[in-house]
């Protein structure tokens, strides 16, 4: 007897671009497309009805909710009977399940800028308050992406952020597979942002929201924010994908170290991700180099600096002497766009001696030397590879 | 650093670890093949993932030997196309997650035929689980290939696929039967 897999991914089934491009169709993120059959042309094809789903059910297992548009349409603005938290207290106020397929197969899509929209699909935001927005939500930039991030308004961002800022139930703020859209204005998400900083005292956790807009510039106003909020519980800190420069680090350095400051009975740093930014060498030497000698490292769990150029001799030479008083160590990404980390030996003898529970490595992002054929078995010869390494690389993330 | 150097720190960081390691991801390092055979071999029980070009694309295949019995608990592939062979063929029981999204990969007639072989032939030893062939062109004559993978797929009780990923292939297979059948 024959039995279909429990998740048939088909967004390309029904979606086929006519516009001739050599566009890449958006790559469904693993897990949220399901349906009867495979091979059929337009959902309304398939025997099951996802209305007839339970929502609440598939909200606690944790599973890819919709699929109908008119499902999702029906849930605008109602209160879910139960957020979709992955724990309680937990608010993972952005995280976008519901994108679905394109409903567009049968349009015609003469131009580029046609099929870009026809990209819109139907989705849905899950508010703080449990409240559903549904709407059209574009996928940001398909092609590039291996986790397929969501473009989101900044103003819903914005508005989760301000209610947010003065909530203080929750302890984990996340911006997981979702991204500012690049022609909306993130100042004012950021803005509120800089609310939460200031006022929330009950996050432990927190995220800055990702977006791409270089001119944008808010990190001024966030570090002051953060400064001066009174009693700080941020011991988590991502601030992954939202243009962090080397100055930007700077400001935002000497709050952290203030915050985490040990003689000052700071707060212990327990995960500390800044991926996907334009950081350089010179700011994680600093920032490594800077919390070895005032933070208490040992609650530290969850280290990351992926995507940025920044795997030099120096700065990984800062980073190694780090890692002997991360003594919790759960996860550590060391991989760098531009270098292959240099001191992988050093980093092995250090992790070796280490008591860490490393649960979780990540190493790469760019071509390490490598033997030419005709030297195999003599090594005398050898050869660089990926001199240019592609772009693409530097956007592998890290939850597989 | 060498490669060969590098793969012997990574070994000794999964072997140092062991104990708690459960994920090694590693991407776009483009390994010669041994050297990443020779990890797969020296790697414990954890779940390797390779992606980007880990293995360059001008190695030969003739000594990409991956031994059979490595401790690998899981090994998950994406876009190494040109390598994805030798892992199917070596490590059935240890290849979890075979994503060929978006190659196109010249041998995937072959490789369509060594993954339906392998499922018609090797029965319960087979750990695969999520499979992408998202977008993948395959060539008209070679449809019918495409399409007794999928329905091998499908059909065998020997195979628990919890994720099958065909994006992008439906329009060739109605093409197909147009044309075809």
């Amino acid at each position: 007897m024959a039995v279909p897999p429990p998740m048939l991914h088909l967004y390309g089934a029904f979606y086929k671009p006519k516009y001739g491009s050599t566009m890449v169709i958006p790559r469904p993120p693993t897990g949220l497309y399901e349906a009867a059959g495979y091979a059929q042309d337009e959902p309304a094809a398939t025997s099951r009805l996802w209305s007839d789903v339970d929502l609440a059910q598939r909200l606690e297992a944790d599973v890819p909710v919709f699929r109908v548009p008119s499902l999702i349409a029906a849930l605008h603005g109602q209160q879910l009977a139960k957020r979709p938290a992955h724990a309680p207290g937990v608010v993972d106020i952005l995280s976008l399940h519901g994108v679905d397929y394109a409903a567009s197969s049968n349009l015609p899509q003469p131009t580029v800028a046609k099929a870009l929209r026809c990209m819109t699909e139907p989705g849905y935001v899950v508010g703080t308050n449990g409240a559903v927005f549904a709407g059209g939500i574009p996928w940001h930039n398909p092609a590039m992406a291996e986790d397929a991030r969501l473009i989101v308004h900044a103003r819903v961002v914005a508005a989760a952020l301000k209610a947010l800022a003065h909530d203080h139930h929750h302890h984990t703020l996340s911006f997981e597979r979702c991204i500012i859209g690049p022609r909306h204005n993130p100042s004012v998400a950021l803005l509120a942002m800089a609310e939460v900083l200031r006022h929330n005292t009950s996050l432990t956790s927190i995220a800055f929201p990702r977006y791409r807009d270089q001119q944008c510039n808010l990190w001024r106003e966030m570090s002051d924010a953060l400064a001066a909020n009174p009693f700080p519980l941020f011991t988590s800190i991502e601030a992954s994908e939202c243009n962090l420069f080397d100055q930007d680090m700077t400001v935002l350095m000497s709050v952290l170290l203030r915050l985490f400051d040990k003689s000052h009975r700071g707060l212990s740093p327990v995960a500390l991700k800044f991926e996907d930014n334009a950081l350089t060498e010179a700011s994680v030497r600093d920032l490594c180099s800077n919390l070895q000698k005032t933070a208490d490292l040992s609650r530290l769990q969850v280290l990351s600096f992926a995507g940025n150029t920044w795997a030099t001799a120096s700065s990984c030479e800062a980073l190694l002497k780090l890692l002997p008083f991360a003594t919790a160590l759960r996860v550590l990404n060391v991989m760098s766009g531009g270098h292959a980390f240099p001191l992988t030996k050093q980093l092995a003898a250090v992790l070796t001696e280490s008591p860490c529970p490393l649960e979780e490595f990540r190493i790469g992002g760019f071509a390490v030397a490598s033997v030419q054929v005709c030297a195999v078995p003599h090594t005398s010869q050898f050869h660089i590879y990926g001199a240019n390494c592609p772009a693409t690389l530097f956007l592998v993330r890290t939850n597989t | 650093m060498q490669a060969e150097e590098w793969v012997a720190s990574v070994v000794a960081i999964a072997t140092a670890k062991n104990a708690t390691l459960q994920k090694i991801h590693i991407t776009g390092v483009h390994l010669r093949a041994f050297l990443a055979a020779r990890l797969i071999a020296g790697i414990p029980a954890v779940v390797l993932t390779m992606t980007d070009d880990c293995v360059s694309i001008d190695a030969p295949g003739a000594d990409f030997y991956i031994d059979p019995n490595a401790a690998l608990r899981e090994l998950r592939v994406a876009r190494n196309a040109n390598y994805v062979l030798h892992w199917w063929r070596a490590m059935p029981r240890c290849l979890v997650a075979l994503d060929l999204s978006d190659t196109q990969c010249t041998g995937v007639v072959q490789l369509f035929d060594a993954l339906r072989d392998s499922l018609a032939t090797l029965r319960a030893g087979i750990a695969l689980q999520s499979l992408s062939i998202a977008r993948v062109v395959v060539p008209a004559d070679q449809l019918m290939t495409f399409k007794e993978l999928l329905e091998v797929l499908l059909i065998s009780e020997y195979i628990k696929l919890k994720s099958l990923d065909i994006s992008g292939m439906a329009q060739q297979i109605r093409v197909y039967n147009r044309v075809v059948c």
